[in-house]
């Protein structure tokens, strides 16, 4: 017992060291393990792991000589109370637990023990500011141990001990922790202190404060005239007088931002804030402040002000309004330049409708295009709206939006630009009233040359018919003449529709009036409307199917590039078998084949058929302008097809249009 | 002898197109516009009638419409003779009516075939 006395005080003396507290709980274990003469002595800290469960790790070790060491086994660490059933029950409870293995009740407990050749233990609690903090254990491996009561409760104060030297621990840290805090705040805050005698007049600078202007602490007199000749002159008169009011009492308060003169003779910014003390009066007597160096703040502050500054100056000087639209579409941010496309200012269109400055007929294609963004993945939609004004005018404007997601929130807001392109449409609308203009005065002449050309060939018909009653040399005459009048009105025919179709294809160009025709009945519709009533009562003889596939085509073009193939067709080969037509559906292209038994063309020929004005050698006595192929070449081109000829002379011609599918 | 109704302002070609009628047997009544038509459409109850569109006054659009509003006419064939040459224009003269429709300028024997084809 004296041997375990000793022991006891060698521990508390190892608590009350001045050392790590780890290296005194070691000590103490040491000296109990020791005095104790058992075999094992350790402790058993608790800790809470991240799931919230308590479980125990062992932390210190004493060993008697021949006994292996268990620290470190990694067995004994992180194990949870459940695996000990009735241990926490009763260590929770403040009271030791001693006893044979042999006598465990729990069986598991019990194999644990013995297999570590555990005979007799003694387990006492360690409590540190209430909470179970942990235990120490002695094991007795080579006898079964009859603790004595008094040893027990010896034990038991010695872990009492341990726990106020852990509370002592914990507080010293949390004062540590505090001061530390308290040191880097002060250090941190780069706060000067003055002080106000405001009856003797006398004023005192902290350390910090004459270093913040980079003097030593004696290096000026510490009165009120070394601060104010300091003071940035365009600052003095408004802090003077803040000074003033705040002691008079007519503010509440005294903070106020201000430049002051460094030793560098620079000046930084500093944020004054000061508390007074009154008498009874309410006089100021006593005043104390501190000064914090803001001039960091301030060229952040200066920073990000230019930063923004800049940014407002570009987006207000875009010639081009720049919007940002909310979920509802209303304006929630809008550039200068809206004025100058609307007439609005900013502030009324603010939070108002963007559809509600679109012009009526507008609207319908203005919220489907913006409801379209949706789907276009980021894509702008850009379309031209009529725009109305402030003054009630009109304006076209383009409209570029695209879809943002704000980082905040899952909504999903427009920003985008509004150009104006008033004076754009306007130029195209004059263009388009002027080419209208030009078509339709093509057309009307055309059809005023059209009843004067039926008079003189109807005349002519008639003329035909009265040679029967003259003489016949007369009458032969007559014939010639006619037929000389005859043909050279079928040419101004053929030159006049050439004229009307070029008319509208140069004012036009390159733009095709083109839509999806079914290619067989518009060829159809051609031949029964100009080819079913030849004189000589021929035909055209379709050959094969001409099935019922969709072109884009322009109707006149394309009309005008058939009637002038197929009336070629049956000019050149008077007498001759019909001229057929056929439509071959190749992978890339549909081909419309026209072939006739005519003249044929002179084989060094066939490449000059497609220059203006060119007649072949074998066509003197048929009339024809030189224009026809040349017009339709052009317009299958314009088709994205081509026109080939082959012929042979005096067996036919062969003219093969190529159509290119339409693009699905 | 068949009965043919011609209107067409254009006196030269009017008088023309009579005579040529006249020739391949026809009975030809004239008229210088759609109204004087009408009055004369009363008087000689005409097997067909050709017309041209664009003239002053009621145009020939008109003019078909009025002649098939009356019962006892609504069956006479028309043949419009224009110098509107479009598809357009074509379909609108069908439309409204027509039997046949001949574009400005044609020959006599694309009019004559027409008109046997229409008459029967």
């Amino acid at each position: 017992m004296l041997k375990l006395l000793k022991g006891i005080s060698g521990a508390n003396s190892a608590l009350l060291e001045n050392i790590h507290i780890e290296d005194s709980l070691q000590k103490a274990i040491d000296a109990l393990g020791s005095s104790t003469n058992v075999d094992r002595c350790y402790i058993f800290t608790n800790r809470v792991d991240i799931d919230g469960i308590l479980k125990l790790y062992y932390t210190h070790e004493w060993c008697n000589e021949g006994v292996v060491v268990q620290y470190g086994n990694p067995d004994l660490s992180g194990l949870s109370y459940d695996n000990f059933p009735g241990l926490y029950d009763i260590l929770i409870s403040d009271q030791p637990l001693y006893g044979f293995v042999r006598n465990l009740e729990n069986e598991f407990f019990r194999e644990i023990m013995s297999s570590q050749d555990i005979q007799s233990f003694l387990f006492t609690p360690i409590y540190c500011e209430g909470d179970f903090w942990g235990w120490i254990g002695y094991d007795d491996c080579k006898i079964e141990r009859e603790w004595l009561q008094e040893e027990v409760e010896a034990l038991f104060s010695v872990a009492r001990n341990i726990g106020i030297r852990l509370q002592r621990e914990k507080a010293e840290e949390k004062f540590k922790k505090t001061k530390e805090h308290f040191d880097l705040t002060i250090l941190g805050s780069q706060q000067g202190q003055w002080n106000y005698d405001i009856v003797n007049k006398k004023i005192e600078f902290s350390k910090l404060y004459m270093s913040m202007l980079g003097y030593e602490h004696y290096e000026f007199e510490h009165n009120l005239d070394s601060w104010d000749s300091r003071l940035h002159p365009e600052d003095y008169d408004r802090v003077t007088k803040e000074i003033k009011s705040y002691l008079a009492g007519e503010i509440k308060y005294y903070t106020t931002e201000y430049r002051i003169r460094h030793k560098s003779g620079n000046y930084i910014w500093i944020r004054d804030t000061g508390v007074a003390q009154r008498d009874e009066n309410g006089k100021a007597i006593y005043m104390v402040g501190s000064h914090l160096d803001i001039s960091k703040l301030k060229e952040q502050q200066k920073a990000i002000e230019n930063q923004r500054n800049e940014y407002d100056n570009l987006i207000n000087n875009l010639a081009e309004t720049v919007f940002r639209l909310n979920e509802n579409k209303e304006f929630t941010f809008l550039n200068d330049f809206w004025k100058n496309i609307s007439g609005f200012n900013k502030s009324e269109s603010l939070n108002q409708s963007f559809i509600d400055y679109i012009l009526k007929d507008d609207v319908e294609f203005a919220e489907s295009s913006l409801n379209k963004i949706n789907r276009l993945r980021g894509e702008a939609s850009i379309f031209d709206v009529r725009l109305r004004q402030k003054d009630g005018n009109i304006k076209w404007v383009q409209v570029i939006a695209r879809n943002t997601r704000t980082e905040h929130s899952k909504s999903h807001t427009i920003t985008g630009s509004i150009i104006d392109i008033n004076d754009y449409k306007e130029a195209e609308y004059r263009e388009k009233e002027l080419v209208e203009l030009k078509t339709n005065f093509v057309a009307m002449a055309s059809h005023q040359f059209r009843t004067p050309l039926t008079v003189i060939y109807s005349n002519l018909e008639l003329l035909d018919n009265y040679t029967q009653v003259v003489e016949e040399k007369l009458a032969n005459k007559f014939t010639t003449l006619a037929q000389r009048i005859k043909s050279e009105v079928n040419r101004l025919t053929e030159l006049m529709n050439n004229i009307l179709v070029f008319g509208r294809y140069n004012v036009n160009e390159p733009i095709l009036n083109s839509k999806k025709i079914v290619l067989s009945s518009l060829i159809q519709s051609v031949i029964n409307n100009y080819f079913s009533r030849q004189a000589d009562g021929r035909n055209v003889t379709i050959k094969g199917k001409l099935g019922h596939k969709e072109f884009i085509l322009d109707e006149l073009f394309f009309t005008y590039v058939l009637t002038n193939i197929l009336s070629n067709a049956f000019k050149y080969s008077n007498g001759a078998a019909n001229p057929e037509l056929s439509i071959i559906y190749e992978k890339e292209y549909a081909k419309v084949k026209i072939q006739d038994f005519g003249i044929g063309v002179p084989k060094d020929e066939i490449n000059k058929l497609f220059n203006s004005f060119f007649r072949a050698s074998n066509t003197s006595t048929i009339q024809g302008s030189g224009l026809g192929l040349v017009v339709a070449k052009q317009f299958m081109e314009l088709h994205k097809g081509k026109i080939e000829v082959e012929s042979e002379l005096n067996k036919g011609t062969l003219v093969i249009l190529t159509l290119p599918y339409p693009n699905e | 002898m068949n009965k043919i109704l011609l209107v067409e302002d254009e006196l030269a070609l009017r008088e023309t197109l009579q005579e040529i009628l006249e020739l391949n047997n026809f009975d030809v009544s004239i008229a210088g516009s759609g109204e004087e038509a009408l009055e004369s459409i009363q008087k000689m109850a005409p097997d067909l009638i050709v017309s041209d569109i664009m003239m002053p006054g009621m145009t020939g659009l008109d003019f078909i419409k009025k002649v098939h509003q009356e019962d006892k006419f609504k069956d006479i064939p028309f043949i419009f003779l224009s110098a509107l040459a479009s598809k357009e224009d074509q379909n609108n003269g069908i439309i409204a009516g027509a039997k046949g429709y001949i574009t400005k300028p044609f020959k006599a024997y694309e009019l004559m075939s027409l008109i046997r084809e229409l008459l029967g």
